[in-house]
């Protein structure tokens, strides 16, 4: 092969050819072919020439991309050193936040103005993806230098990271492209599509602000489920556990009003159901057996064995005594916030105004196009609503432990319900609910007539002192 | 106003000047290794290239390619009259800081 055939690296000239302007392409490329093959490649040898053209392509990125890969290194430190500079990207993917995503999309649009072209802009977004990246895991493996040693003790750390890798790239390329694509626009749409742009960061910035509680993720029966917990390890042999189970739909972030200072006199453990929050969803209809059953695998695959103080607001309430209806030996106090009447019956709502009956045994419509989790859940509270209670009514919870309910009594009527119908449903709520605190040992009501449905966030200290009334009464193991 | 010029802009411009005809990227390059005495980048010489194109000072035409670089065009930078202006006007500036000084200065 003579000089006048051998060619650079290929992947270096489609680089090159995504950096210049498409009129610049010919001249710099002509004249790196040109020095390549009449001195480097003679002299140097194929090897060390095509180091020198990879080199040169290099200079040409680094006089570009500069003043990006600065701003991504500069994002990054700064958000591994304040803690609440992280924000979630606007599409949710881990170790993106939305300042890098931003920085991502700006330097699209800025190198993408420079040379006209869509690629440069990609190309730029995948390369401060990987700074940013690089970065990130190089700060963990210096805090934790165990960690560089992982991947190959087990490989499939390796997969994840590749994965992450990979996908931290293809959103940089994303968002890069987005951002050259933009600044191809007239002025006019780019100032609509900046607005839009802040606009939908600005919403993924309210969203992330919603308080969430810490959590981590447990495997069982092979799909992910989220949970919350605190003080396991400080937990004394036989000290109860508070478990927390979640309304209709709802997520472990719910009980963040009353977390931190249930965990102060006791562990806690909050989750997600599956299909709901960070839980992964199910395969079968979530019946209360199968909801209940998921909660027993995954207290075993945590190690925290009974007694447990179990606490569920609203729907979750349901959940409660049906748990505490199978493993009754497992229970040192129930405690139920707010939730559903269970014991209603058809014959009751005769009694009341019209529209009761309506009220009470309708279920729900199920929207089309509702996440499936959301959907299993709703299923299963229409197949309760139409065996009317039944299921739950037959259920019998233990009555040698201490049994807490709190009642909102503001929360008004829901919609399409009159509120002579509301309050009428509110007493006998109140009614049915006694007697559950009636039939325990140290039964404790309360009602509240300011707190509306979601109690632990309207009145977190008379929920807290219920919840710990129930402790102080908790049902001692038998030795 | 006139253009105030750089260090590397003003070794572009002077080596554009003293390549005359035959000012084309790859020359500019290595007549400015030669003259600076070290590798120069090719990211920086095209940027300032174009930088300098931008503001007027140099212009640039298309000429067919050779063999050699697979006959890709090749384009020849110069001087314009306001480049070569902007090249007097740092060389004046240079002067008048020098003017009544000894060079080499000695060193105290």
């Amino acid at each position: 092969m003579t000089a006048q055939e051998s060619s650079p690296p290929a992947l270096a000239e489609m680089m090159l050819h995504s950096l210049v302007k498409p009129s610049e392409w010919e001249p710099i490329s002509g004249d790196l072919l040109e020095e390549y093959r009449e001195v480097r490649e003679p002299s140097l040898g194929k090897r060390r020439a095509n180091v020198w053209y990879v080199g040169q392509v290099l200079t040409v990125f680094a006089r570009l991309a500069w003043p990006c890969l600065l701003l991504i290194a500069a994002i990054t430190v700064l958000s591994l050193k304040i803690k609440f500079f992280w924000y979630g990207s606007v599409l949710p993917l881990p170790l993106v936040s939305l300042a890098d995503a931003a920085v991502h999309f700006c330097s699209g649009y800025y190198v993408s103005q420079r040379t006209g072209l869509i690629r440069t802009g990609a190309l730029v977004g995948a390369a401060t993806s990987v700074t940013g990246f690089t970065i990130l895991f190089s700060s963990w493996a210096i805090a934790d230098t165990s960690l560089l040693s992982a991947p190959f003790a087990k490989p499939f750390i390796f997969v994840i990271v590749s994965v992450m890798f990979l996908a931290a790239v293809g959103y940089g390329v994303l968002a890069g492209a987005l951002g050259a694509a933009v600044s191809r626009w007239p002025r006019q749409s780019q100032r609509i599509g900046l607005l839009a742009a802040v606009l939908v960061s600005l919403a993924g910035v309210a969203h992330a602000q919603t308080p969430r509680i810490p959590s981590t993720t447990f495997v069982v029966d092979n799909k992910i489920m989220r949970v919350a917990s605190a003080g396991l390890d400080a937990r004394s042999i036989g000290q109860p556990v508070f478990i927390l189970l979640n309304g209709a739909g709802g997520t472990l972030d719910d009980w963040r009003p009353i977390f931190d200072k249930l965990s102060a006199r006791g562990p806690v453990i909050a989750y997600d159901r599956r299909g709901l929050g960070g839980s992964e969803g199910d395969t079968v209809p979530q019946t209360f057996a199968r909801v209940n059953g998921s909660l027993h695998q995954l207290l075993a695959v945590m190690n925290v064995p009974p007694p447990y103080i179990l606490v569920g607001h609203s729907w979750g309430g349901a959940f409660v005594r049906a748990y505490a209806s199978e493993h009754p030996s497992e229970i040192a106090g129930l405690v139920f916030l707010e939730t559903t009447d269970l014991d209603v019956t058809r014959s009751e709502m005769t009694r009341l105004p019209a529209g009761a009956t309506e009220a009470v045994f309708v279920p729900p419509p199920i929207p089309d196009g509702i996440p499936a989790g959301m959907r299993a859940e709703f299923e299963n509270i229409k197949a309760t609503l139409e065996a009317d209670f039944s299921t739950l009514r037959e259920m019998r919870p233990p009555t040698d432990v201490p049994v807490g309910v709190a009642i909102g009594a503001g929360k008004g009527a829901p919609p399409g319900v009159s509120a002579t119908v509301a309050d009428a449903l509110l007493r006998l709520q109140i009614q049915h609910q006694q007697e559950w605190t009636l039939a325990s040992q140290d039964g404790m009501l309360v009602v509240s007539s300011r707190a509306r449905h979601t109690i632990q966030r309207d009145d977190p200290d008379l929920v807290l002192r219920l919840i710990f009334h129930v402790l102080d009464h908790a049902k001692r193991p038998t030795p | 106003m006139a253009d105030v010029i750089g260090q590397f802009e003003q070794a572009v411009l002077l080596t554009l000047i003293r390549l005359d005809k035959e000012a084309y990227g790859r020359a500019v390059l290595n007549e400015m290794h030669v003259r600076l005495g070290r590798e120069v980048s090719a990211g920086a010489v095209y940027a300032t290239l174009e930088r300098l194109e931008a503001k007027g000072l140099v212009s640039s035409r298309l000429a067919p390619g050779t063999a050699i670089r697979g006959g890709r065009a090749r384009r020849y930078f110069a001087a314009t009259g306001k480049g070569i202006k902007a090249v007097n006007d740092a060389r004046a500036v240079n002067d008048g800081l020098w003017q009544g000084l000894a060079w080499p200065l000695r060193v105290r």
